[in-house]
């Protein structure tokens, strides 16, 4: 499998997705109202990920 | 073309981690794997607030065969509460702590009953009965904690009589006994009393629950009202008796959704760059 990659595509999808994690904070906070290490753990693995997924979608809008 | 099918990716990739965190913060319950308010048996998501009538520094004996004037005088109190009604699902008076004084040696046993709110508002049908002899309470110094089960539930806005007595084995003759305290606080009726005279207490016996105020020997003993304290939880019957789901998993599953996710988004772009580069 081929997996595309941009650094100018990515370094943006990056960006949006530090954004989502941040609402993801404000959300855990309003709903559980606590912040555990797993939380931690879980968005310094998910927020790369994330990016990478939006950074793909992107990608379909560039011409190359 | 790859325009519409970017918006479309990217609309389903929003709803999917949408859902997902709505699926987490709905169903599942590992949040509460790290209880903010531990109750002493019973964990509980959320402590709602307790309903606590304190004592006000008086306090009259509540123990069979208590002993301390003379063989066999026996007093036994019963206070009325009416539960909470916070409207929250899932609402429970988790456990009741009846707040007294410990006098002298350890009484042989400590028993609480439950009652129902007879026509009058006096004690009715017993709903339970525990001690802390190999039932639900604790004794601790002057106060007995008694953790609720999950099979008895005081309902919410419901009125119920609660008793609790020290309990002294007749063939036991040291002075050992349990007092509630008094408080005037207490809203509704007036304790009850059942009295069994002996030895220097005197006065004539009141053998069933009666109003203290009728019954004479002791009409002028204590505030009109004892203490007590009910702890009350929300969600607090859905993390008995099973261990709470640890909360990796729950961050283990949107991962794993995740990867999938992005992976699917990838083979699609893959397939769109291939079909491009055929058309060119």
């Amino acid at each position: 499998m081929h997996f595309p990659y941009s650094k100018e595509v990515f370094e943006k999808a990056f960006w949006i997705s530090c954004v989502l994690a941040i609402i993801g904070w404000i959300l855990i906070y309003l709903i559980w109202g606590e912040f555990t290490t797993s939380d931690i753990i879980g968005m310094l693995v998910a927020v790369p990920i994330l990016a990478y997924l939006i950074h793909t979608i992107l990608l379909f809008n560039s011409k190359t | 073309m790859m325009k519409k099918v970017s918006k479309l990716l990217l609309l389903f990739a929003v709803q999917a981690v949408g859902l997902n965190m709505y699926a987490q913060s709905v169903y599942d319950l590992s949040g509460f794997s790290t209880p903010q308010d531990p109750q002493a048996a019973v964990r509980c998501d959320l402590a709602l607030p307790a309903l606590t009538y304190g004592a006000n520094g008086n306090w009259l004996v509540s123990t069979r065969n208590a002993n301390f004037v003379g063989a066999g005088a026996s007093v036994e109190l019963a206070n009325d509460v009416t539960v909470p009604n916070y409207n929250v699902s899932g609402q429970r008076v988790v456990s009741v702590d009846y707040i007294g004084q410990q006098v002298f040696g350890e009484p042989d046993t400590m028993a609480i009953v439950y009652m129902t709110n007879a026509a009058g508002n006096a004690p009715g049908t017993v709903l339970r009965k525990t001690s802390n002899k190999g039932g639900t309470a604790v004794k601790n110094g002057g106060t007995v904690t008694d953790e609720l089960p999950v099979s008895f539930t005081l309902v919410p806005g419901q009125t119920y009589w609660l008793n609790c007595s020290g309990a002294n084995d007749p063939s036991n003759t040291a002075t050992a006994r349990w007092e509630w305290d008094g408080t005037a606080a207490n809203p509704g009726a007036p304790a009850f009393v059942r009295y069994q005279p002996g030895g220097a207490w005197g006065g004539a016996a009141c053998a069933f629950w009666t109003p203290k105020a009728s019954c004479a020997f002791l009409a002028t003993s204590g505030p009109p009202n004892q203490a007590l304290r009910l702890n009350i939880c929300r969600n607090a019957a859905l993390t008995l008796g099973g261990n709470p789901v640890p909360t990796m998993t729950q961050w283990g599953l949107f991962l794993f959704g995740l990867v999938l996710l992005t992976l699917a988004v990838v083979t699609v772009y893959n397939f769109s760059r291939k079909s491009a580069m055929v058309q060119k």
